[in-house]
């Protein structure tokens, strides 16, 4: 290589873009989005919670024959189950919700239908119909699920934090480090689950233990690509000492967003292709994972880092931040 | 350098894995050594986990017996009990585990059962029947698909058949279609033993072949035929027989039905014995889950009481005596009847003095029996007992579960700790399920079901090939990119990538981690992170490639240069992992810590393959030909034969 083409590259690899001096923009960005969020959050009918948070007895059934939702809600109708609800979700398949049946012993079971009258409906129907899968949950477990995720969630973040702090501690202020990083995840988890809420309202996707799942990999994907970026600031801050912590930043994140955009790439390819050609059981959770991937992406690069400098320098830009 | 260890290392490992991918079923007994691993059933031999092998998942919450509260020797005690009623089954590896929510004591047991079918079939056939040959018939020739057969252990005889659903080739979905075909292939045949009278009269000599074909016309059967056995003993199969049906799932062939047939061989000569020899005689079809649910949650308390009758006589007021103007007969009848009469009182024997309690049969009793064994002292009260009763005339009172069960009579006292139990319902299934219930003892604490999961095999498979099958072009995808966009080093990124998925598998097949539904998610997170960690180094290297080093040189930088990224980035992934395994058992599925468990693996192993296999190729790559193209080291680098000066490692 020669010496002129070492310092065309040198010239290209300071081409940054100037993602610091425009982080109003990008928090003002990610604000809207959270307000869209939060607000499909707020307004009712919230979050399309399924029976792992409110109990009930869910049932999946695929039939031989080509079946309409509304032929299996009139069958639940007249068997007098009232707040059932049918969904198609393809392959001649529905998942249908309902009040706990009667052959639950859970003392509060307010039907009287058992799963036998459901499946005697079906078979003059349909006399071939499958049973894919039956649940049902009962109320103490349901509120119990809820409690334990909150509790995960809190403590995945809390230890996030200590270790961060430790592998972070040579650096000046690392409790920062550790702060953004877990800012950036409940970011991302109010973020995607705002989305969630928004495509619940619209495509009617419930959140079950599998959201949590979801969920619970979003913050590892969030917390795997934040800490990169903070690798590459921590490795600058020592390189180049003199430079101000915008201007460090400023170099790590341009240092870095190949890698960020690469592997999110490789991941979405993944996602996608399952989501597409996979089976429909695991449609929810793909969908959670692939909204994560992008925000997790989005977010290590234009929330995490410039979480650091508003805390440094608030909205002020410093001479030495123009490139 | 290249390390020669980490070469044979690296071959080593590889090698174990595909080995242990390749056979189905691992067995290996070495010296007393024993380790078995594999399914002969599933893709790679995987073991699967319930979503993907359908089975039913069912969440009990304790409650403490009135006035205490639960312990946490109480949930051991009945996770025990549990678990020895779930082996009852005889299905593979079921699971029984307390889990808690936070509290001191965990409240919950969480029962899992994969395999379980939705419909079992209790069939008893008299006679002698090969399971093969029940098999060969049902599977083979009536051309039943999914149904898998086996012999009760414990009842010679007895059969269980279960399978998604009853189906055959004709496209019949009934269980009864099913019956009609074994009736007719299994006829109705009854053992009759004659001996000579000890009268002179020639009637009561043994009967011919002839007299036992009249009398068998008699019976009003069409197509019957005798077999003459030699000495008196002769074989009268009844090929139209159907008995009668007992419910719609449910028959039993008892002397009732088969005495109308016996009549006419009763007066062509001296009947010693007459035995059912052939035939299904009884047939029971149950949904797998609710038999499941009742064997399991279900106690079985069994209370003996002595039943004190009002005396026979009363020598103080004979002339009083029999009460409210009843002759002596009907007071012998009604004294152990009607409540008023009677007290039952409490004995010092219980269900807690059993040794053993097993399904049993007794000459003379159509129906199974539950035989019990008592401990000593058990043995002795009861030959107490049963002595006292014989002495008064009065009965043995005994309780299932509080209901009333028999009150039988005892003519002397019983010794020796041996009964058996008869009562009115019993089946080979009841008796079965009373048996096991019985010798499990008692459970401790209340139990309630809260949370029911019942996944049918067919949606697991089908995600589980779907799935594997999408993961497969996503993985094709991702080879791609990496090819095309990083080059050489994406070369190298998709050999250890492949590397990885073999070594994953292996992994998972040797400790052996169940492969579930939200495993195969953490699965596809865990080949991002094995991407990512490759992308890392190809960048690092670019970089360094760039900043003016020579290959190889740069390769090293570019290792060490990741290394702190992918470490502390999978530090976290890998606590993350930690912290849901940890409060996994909380939630009363176990989606969440298989998914942390898998992810945990995927991500130690994704370190171990980037760390090893991509610097081993890239190293040795460098130093081939294409070492000498530095620019297919570099994304942006223009593709051009060039020869790369400053390569002088």
């Amino acid at each position: 290589m020669t010496q002129l083409e070492v310092l065309i590259l040198e010239e290209m690899r300071d081409q940054m873009i100037d993602v610091v001096a425009k982080r109003i923009w990008f928090l003002g960005f990610s604000l809207i989005i959270l307000l869209i969020g939060i607000i499909s959050l707020i307004i009712p009918p919230h979050l399309n919670l399924g029976i792992d948070f409110l109990s009930g007895t869910g049932i999946t059934v695929k039939f031989e024959k080509s079946l309409s939702s509304l032929d299996i809600q009139s069958r639940l109708d007249d068997l007098g189950l009232k707040n059932s609800s049918v969904q198609s979700i393809g392959d001649d398949s529905f998942f249908i919700r309902t009040e706990k049946l009667s052959d639950f012993t859970d003392s509060d079971s307010s039907v009287e239908i058992s799963r036998n009258d459901i499946e005697n409906s079906f078979k003059t129907i349909d006399p071939d119909y499958l049973i894919l899968e039956v649940e049902t949950v009962g109320t103490k477990v349901a509120e119990g699920t809820i409690q334990n995720s909150l509790i995960a969630v809190s403590v995945s973040s809390l230890f996030v934090m200590l270790y961060i702090l430790y592998a972070f501690r040579r650096l000046e202020k690392s409790f920062r480090f550790a702060v953004a990083a877990v800012f950036t995840l409940l970011h991302d988890v109010i973020l995607v689950t705002g989305l969630y809420a928004l495509l619940g309202h619209i495509f009617g996707l419930q959140v079950n233990s599998v959201f949590i799942v979801a969920i619970l990999t979003v913050i590892g994907y969030s917390v795997n690509d934040t800490i990169v970026i903070f690798d590459r600031i921590r490795e600058n801050n020592i390189k180049y000492d003199s430079a101000s912590l915008s201007r460090t930043i400023n170099r790590s994140i341009n240092e870095s967003i190949t890698r960020s955009l690469g592997t999110s790439i490789t991941t979405l390819l993944v996602l996608l292709s399952m989501l597409f050609l996979g089976g429909s059981t695991l449609r929810d959770f793909l969908i959670v994972l692939t909204l994560g991937v992008v925000v997790g992406t989005y977010s290590s690069i234009f929330v995490a880092s410039q979480f650091l400098v508003f805390w440094d320098q608030g909205f002020r830009n410093k001479p030495d931040d123009q490139v | 350098m290249i390390k020669i260890r980490t070469v044979i290392i690296a071959s080593a490992i590889l090698l174990i894995s595909i080995l242990s991918i390749s056979f189905q079923v691992i067995n290996v007994d070495f010296l007393g050594f024993k380790f078995n691993r594999g399914d002969p059933s599933t893709f790679l031999g995987l073991s699967l986990g319930l979503d993907l092998k359908g089975g039913t998942h069912l969440v009990y919450e304790a409650e403490p017996n009135e006035g205490s509260s639960l312990s946490a020797d109480d949930m051991e005690g009945a996770r025990r009990i549990l678990e020895k009623r779930v082996n009852a089954f005889g299905i593979a590896e079921p699971s029984v585990q307390l889990v808690g929510s936070g509290a001191d004591v965990p409240e919950k047991i969480l029962v899992q059962l994969p395999g379980l079918q939705k419909i079992n079939i209790n069939l008893t056939i008299a006679g002698q029947v090969a399971l093969e040959d029940l098999n060969r018939f049902i599977v083979d020739e009536l051309g039943y698909q999914d149904l898998s057969i086996r012999e009760l252990e414990d009842f010679k005889g007895s059969y269980v058949i279960s399978g998604p659903k009853i189906k055959g080739n004709d496209g019949s979905n009934d269980a009864n279609i099913l019956l009609s075909k074994l009736d007719a292939i299994y006829p109705l045949s009854i053992i009759l033993a004659y001996v000579p009278g000890e009268s002179e009269d020639t009637s009561q000599d043994i009967p011919s072949i002839e007299q036992i074909e009249s009398a068998a016309s008699l019976t009003g059967e069409s197509n019957v035929s005798v077999e003459d056995l030699s000495q008196g003993v002769f074989k009268v199969t009844f090929h139209d027989y159907v008995p009668d049906q007992d419910g719609v799932d449910f028959r039993y062939l008892d002397e009732a039905d088969t005495a109308v047939l016996g009549a006419p061989f009763e007066i062509v000569g001296n009947l010693f014995q007459a035995t059912i020899s052939g035939g299904v005689s009884s047939w029971r079809v149950s949904g797998g889950v609710e038999e499941a649910k009742k064997l399991i949650g279900e106690t079985a308390q069994l209370v003996f009481k002595e039943r004190d009758c009002m005396p026979v006589e009363n020598q103080n007021s004979e002339e009083f005596w029999p009460p409210d103007e009843l002759s002596m007969e009907e007071w012998i009848n009604l004294r152990c009847l009607v409540p008023d009469y009677y007290q039952d009182k409490a004995v010092a024997l219980s269900g807690k003095d059993l040794v053993d309690a097993f399904p049993d049969v007794q000459p003379g009793i159509a129906r199974p029996v539950v035989s019990v064994v008592f401990d000593e002292d058990g043995a002795d009260e009861f030959y107490d007992i049963t002595s006292r009763i014989s002495k008064n005339q009065d009965l043995l009172a005994i309780f299932l579960d509080g209901e009333p069960l028999v009150a039988p009579s005892v003519s002397a006292g019983i010794s020796g700790g041996r009964a058996f139990i008869q009562g009115p319902s019993f089946d080979s299934e009841t008796v079965k399920t009373i048996s096991i219930q019985l010798k499990s003892g008692a459970l401790p604490v209340n139990l309630k079901l809260v949370q029911e999961r019942n996944v049918d095999a067919t949606l697991g498979s089908d995600s589980l090939r779907k799935s594997l099958i999408a993961g497969g072009i996503g993985m094709i995808l991702v080879l791609s990119f990496m090819i095309l966009y990083y080059r050489i080093p994406g070369i190298v990124a998709s050999v250890s990538l492949i590397f990885y998925s073999i070594l994953l598998l292996g992994v998972f097949k040797l400790i052996p981690v169940s492969l579930t539904l939200s495993g195969a998610a953490a699965v596809i997170l865990s080949i991002g992170v094995a991407v990512d960690a490759n992308i890392l180094i190809s960048e690092r290297t670019k970089e360094e490639i760039r900043g003016g080093r020579n290959l190889f040189s740069a390769i090293n930088q570019g290792f060490t240069r990741a290394w702190p990224s992918i470490r502390d980035s999978n530090v976290s992934t890998v606590i993350i992992c930690l912290v849901l395994y940890w409060f996994g058992d909380r939630f009363t599925t176990s989606v969440i810590q298989g998914f942390a468990l898998t992810l945990g693996i995927g991500i130690i192993v994704s370190m171990f393959t980037a760390f090893t296999v991509s610097r081993l190729i890239m190293r040795a790559i460098s130093r081939t030909v294409l070492g000498r193209f530095l620019n297919f080291y570099d994304p942006v680098g223009s593709i051009n034969f060039r020869r790369d000066e400053g390569s002088n490692d």
